[in-house]
């Protein structure tokens, strides 16, 4: 599950918002990356350093 | 266009949001996460209009909303994580009772479970939602959520208690609605 549910999360979204305590901490935006690929190897290691201990 | 400016909200004197602050554009797919109790439902139940903000401006299609103006919740179809669905009913006679409490006719919900129907392809819509996989149960409050010809979606936890199969499934429907 976990592995699976990043591939979720980028694949069908534009924009990501990372929320933690209330406050967005973090935000990814397709539009801000010059591709796909670049804005899904950016949002996995932001997920793989920060947030995967959340999905487990 | 869902804008969210400087929202913040308290519950029992705790802050739950502070200053949330971003906006939706027509077409997008924005999700939300973050920790168990990090505001994410919370944000989700805003704009539904479910419940109301403390402080801030909630805009949708340029428009100042609050709880006290609720002709905006017309424009949204909405998918909680809490179980609501009455188990005892099936798929068609629950969207059929949904229909009549949204205020359609039998013709528009027959013509809108048509389309439902279309898209979700439940594996059996006669028999007692009861006896649905998880992931069916979430195609009939997908359904649901689609009775209404809504411009704005809002989903919370989409993927919670489905195997693989069912994310690929129902990962496949959203990139279709959208």
């Amino acid at each position: 599950m976990t592995s699976h549910y990043p591939e979720s999360i980028y694949k069908i979204s534009n924009k990501i918002y990372v929320l933690d305590n209330g406050k967005i901490e973090h935000n990814f935006s397709k539009n801000d990356f010059q591709s796909y690929e670049i804005f899904k190897l950016n949002f996995m290691q932001y997920f793989n350093k920060s947030l995967i201990s959340t999905f487990n | 266009m869902i804008e969210l400016i400087g929202i913040s909200k308290c519950f029992d004197k705790k802050i739950v949001l502070k200053d949330i602050t971003f906006c939706v554009n027509r077409g997008e797919f924005v999700t939300i996460i973050g920790k168990i109790g990090s505001g994410k439902s919370t944000i989700l139940n805003i704009v539904s209009g479910l419940i109301k903000y403390d402080s801030g401006e909630l805009k949708i299609n340029g428009k100042i909303v609050k709880i006290s103006n609720r002709n905006y919740i017309k424009d949204i179809g909405v998918l909680l994580s809490c179980d609501y669905l009455i188990e005892e009913f099936s798929t068609l006679l629950y969207w059929k009772c949904m229909g009549k409490l949204l205020g359609l006719t039998t013709s528009e919900i027959n013509h809108r479970i048509e389309y439902i129907n279309y898209i979700c392809q439940i594996s059996d819509p006669n028999i007692p939602i009861s006896k649905l996989s998880s992931g069916n149960k979430m195609l009939v409050k997908i359904g649901t959520m689609l009775l209404k010809e809504a411009q704005i979606l809002v989903v919370d936890e989409p993927f919670t208690n489905l195997d693989i199969n069912e994310i690929e499934k129902l990962k496949e429907f959203y990139l279709t609605v959208i």
